[in-house]
């Protein structure tokens, strides 16, 4: 009887409650061809839903969304023609929304040194299925001081520009040169990042021999009279650097500031870097990075991170690299301006069950085969020295369940020929033993490693 | 939508637009056909095909073609077919999202083709196998052809950048059970060209195979053109072979292949394929297999007017991290364990007669002939 009596009591609170949501509902969503603009619906309804109809939308100033709770919905095409200026602009918002949506810059306007979609000091955004093309250069996807962004399910074309990459500002470098460069997405100091199950591909500026003669690609355009402590004296001598693939397909940094970071599921194709992580407790697992440079690297105080079960296939310089970068630095009571500085140390990382195959068949080897480089390049997995003697090691990585493939033994189409090849790799594995500051604690279980030309790992057998 | 008489017409009247379609059914006899770059169908509405002999959407040689939020079914009494529901020839950028693709019975309910950058996420295909000839007798290493239940829930054939994410796949109607079986006439070799290596003479003397449950919930094919695909977090129940992969430079991950006769497959020049944290269960023959098939084989140059060949080995895999569980406990442990390949009661073939023009048990002519797995 009681029992009875207590779900007719319940039943009836749950059916009350379910009158009173219904009554109260939720606002229809706000209908975006009822304005005169797109940003005229956006700034008339602070925090709504706005859909947008099956429409192409020319703008040539960025949207700005500073209200909370703004979403924009729809299948409409958003066209930017101003090349100096953003495509949407989130500043000062939270929990704004933007998905179903194309981005895209108009013909002759593509070529732009802002970026696609902007996120700034923002939290809880997110940004799904959405696509972005001929956002050439900067970022397509870009967020900076912000928390808890999430971008899933976009697809991002032809981010890439050619640009002059100036670092005369910086003491350790002093020079500019010419460069492809752009990322598909780039965080900055974002503490809580999501990024997966997104497609950033390339398809305009491959790294190939005729581009780089084309654009005159890594030519110096400033030679500093006292080269900086990381300015070769090679790249000073020739005024050229090989190095004029920039840019990432998803990069994180803010290394101080950006943590708590998830990497899955994205498919990342022809990028320089695949991932570049400078960031804090990482999990990169199940994405795809084909056609890179380096097919993902932390340093500069990444810590941290767990690299899973991921592929990495025709990469050409690095297929993992982990190393200490020059912005990597102990903690100090006493630190710049006299304060208390937190540390930003390398280390703590899992690498565990990715695949490497066919490296060094890409399109960029050809620019870094035949070097005398006394840098530990075309290693599959590295962990390496710092860039400065200042930096603290990168220390405890375990390395484990890898497997790194030679490709070329099944014979791979070379000049139209399918041949045998030989590995085009030193070592499956390399840790630095000897420059210092030199990587502590690496351990290495289990792997299946093929040997490159030089053997399967430069680490001293009673040292494994 | 609603000005134009038909669905086709607007598609046709509007090239490369965005269409809503409202929440209604739209009964249609022909497949629903693009090839204009940049169209996209959504909506809530409901596709229903009335004609057996059609596929419901052909997209063909587009770019950036996206159908979304819809659900995609055929009639009564045209639910057995040997035509796929979606099927996308030579295109590029696809994406197949939230749709709901049921009772297309047999071939397959999604398949690409000969594309590029495919996506299919967020969909649910429910009854994609039917009744079906297994015809092999094309195959000089097998030459016979049986009854068999087959169909596959989504398919890529040759593709080059594939994601597989999110989906279900089910199948309540055709359970690999005895009485199936029986109902059915499964596994009776209808046709023989002549024994072979792998159709054994006792095999062909008893007129049966036990293999005549064939299809995958997902299924990778054309191992020298399809490559780099993700295949993760689907849920897969009820079929031959949970993930069945022909391809390079895969990750399958975190999936649910359930009640399937093998979970996970990776044969005919599969390379790099990785799989991890998958949960295979109820699984009776094999959980995870990995081979070279008849497929598989070296590089070859052109040679005396012979064309080259691409390599297509096996290899070069990472297993880790999978629960592989209640092995043996699923529907189709009776028919595997302590069995003989040619365990059954004999049967005579129909001797010097085509396969396609034999009559059902029921009387009716096959509509689901189409050559197996093996002679594609």
């Amino acid at each position: 009887m009681f029992l009875s009596r207590l779900v007719r009591a319940l039943g009836a609170a749950v059916l009350a409650a379910t009158a009173f949501s219904l009554a109260q509902g939720q606002p229809k969503p706000v209908d975006a061809s009822a304005y005169p603009s797109l940003q005229a619906a956006i700034d008339a309804n602070p925090g709504r839903q706005i859909q947008l109809p099956t429409t192409e939308y020319v703008i040539n100033t960025a949207l700005r969304i500073t209200r909370d709770n703004t979403e924009l919905f729809g299948p409409a095409r958003i066209v930017q023609s101003n090349p100096r200026e953003p495509m949407v602009r989130i500043d000062h918002a939270k929990s704004v929304r933007l998905s179903g949506l194309t981005f895209t810059r108009s013909a002759g306007n593509q070529d732009t040194d802002q970026n696609g979609i902007e996120i700034l000091d923002s939290s809880d955004v997110e940004i799904s299925q959405v696509r972005v093309s001929e956002n050439h250069t900067r970022a397509s996807i870009y967020a900076r001081s912000s928390a808890d962004v999430t971008v899933q399910g976009c697809v991002i074309v032809n981010y890439k520009g050619i640009t002059v990459d100036d670092r005369t500002a910086s003491p350790l470098y002093g020079y500019a040169f010419k460069a492809i460069d752009g990322s598909g997405i780039q965080f900055r100091d974002v503490d809580g990042v999501v990024i997966r199950d997104n497609r950033i591909q390339e398809f305009r500026f491959l790294p190939t021999r005729a581009i780089r003669d084309h654009y005159d690609l890594g030519t110096l355009t400033v030679v500093p009279e006292v080269p900086g402590q990381l300015g070769d004296p090679d790249i000073m001598a020739n005024k050229y650097t090989n190095n004029w693939h920039q840019g990432a397909g998803i990069q994180v940094t803010g290394p101080m500031v950006s943590k708590r970071v998830i990497l899955s599921g994205n498919y990342i194709e022809n990028a320089a870097q695949g991932m570049d992580v400078h960031a804090d407790n990482v999990i990169v697992s199940g994405n795809i990075i084909s056609h890179a440079m380096i097919g993902y690297k932390s340093m500069h105080g990444a810590k941290n991170v767990l690299l899973d079960g991921n592929q990495f296939n025709y990469v050409d310089l690095w297929g993992i690299l982990l190393m200490p970068g020059a912005a990597s630095h102990v903690s100090s009571n006493a630190g710049t301006d006299g304060k208390p500085e937190v540390e930003n140390t390398d280390g703590g990382h899992i690498v565990s069950n990715n695949i490497f195959s066919n490296f060094g068949f890409g399109e960029q080897h050809w620019n870094w085969a035949d070097r005398k480089s006394a840098y530990p390049e075309r290693n599959v997995i590295a962990i390496l020295f710092g860039q400065v003697p200042e930096n603290p090691p990168i220390r405890n990585v375990l390395i484990t369940g890898n497997q790194v493939y030679d490709s070329g033994r099944d014979t791979v189409l070379l000049d139209g020929k399918w041949v045998q090849a030989e590995p085009r790799y030193h070592y499956a594995l390399y840790v630095e033993q000897v420059r210092q500051p030199a990587p502590v604690n690496v351990q290495v279980h289990g792997n299946l490693f093929d040997a490159g030309f030089e053997g399967v790992t430069n680490i001293p057998a009673d040292k494994l | 939508m609603t000005s134009y008489p038909t669905l086709q017409e607007a598609i046709d009247a509007n090239p490369g637009r965005i269409f809503r379609l409202p929440s209604r059914d739209y009964e249609i006899s022909r497949a629903l056909v693009t090839n204009r770059d940049n169209t996209e169908l959504y909506g809530p509405a409901r596709i229903v095909q009335t004609n057996a002999k059609e596929p419901i959407v052909r997209i063909e040689k587009a770019a950036n073609v996206r159908i979304m939020n819809l659900s995609f079914t055929r009639s009564e009494g045209n639910q057995d077919t040997n035509q796929p529901g979606h099927v996308a020839r030579q295109c590029r950028d696809l994406e197949f999202s939230n749709l709901r693709v049921s009772e297309n019975h047999s071939n397959s309910s999604i398949v690409a083709m000969s594309s590029r950058d495919v996506r299919v996420q967020n969909c649910i295909v429910t009854n994609y196998k039917g009744e079906a000839l297994d015809d092999r007798t094309q195959t000089e290493r097998l030459g016979y052809a049986f009854t068999s239940v087959d169909g596959t829930g989504i398919q890529m054939r040759d593709v080059d950048g594939v994601s597989i994410r999110n989906n279900r796949t089910s199948e309540y109607r055709l359970m690999p059970t005895k009485e199936v079986r029986d109902r059915y006439d499964l596994g009776t070799i209808t046709m023989v060209t002549k024994p072979s290596r792998n159709a054994p003479k006792e095999m062909i003397d008893a007129r049966y195979t036990n293999n005549w449950h064939q299809g995958s919930g997902i299924h990778l094919a054309s191992p020298t053109g399809t490559r780099r695909a993700i295949v993760t977090g689907n849920v897969i129940e009820y079929c031959n072979q949970g993930v069945d992969v022909h391809a390079d430079n895969v990750i399958v991950s975190r999936n649910i292949a359930s009640h399937c006769l093998i979970g996970l497959n990776a044969v005919h020049g599969a390379k790099n394929v990785l799989m991890t944290d998958n949960q295979i269960t109820y699984v009776d023959l094999w959980g995870i297999l990995l081979r070279p098939g008849p497929a598989s084989h070296g590089s070859a140059n052109a040679v005396d007017g012979k064309p080259a060949v691409d390599e297509n080995n096996d290899g070069g895999s990472i297993i880790a991290n999978n629960i592989i569980s209640n092995i043996g406990f699923g529907q189709q442990a009776w028919n595997w364990a302590d069995r003989l390949l040619w365990d059954a009661p004999r049967r005579q073939p129909v001797a010097g007669k085509s396969a396609a023009t034999r009559p059902s048990r029921r009387g009716q002519p096959r509509l689901r002939f189409w050559r197996g797995h093996y002679a594609r």
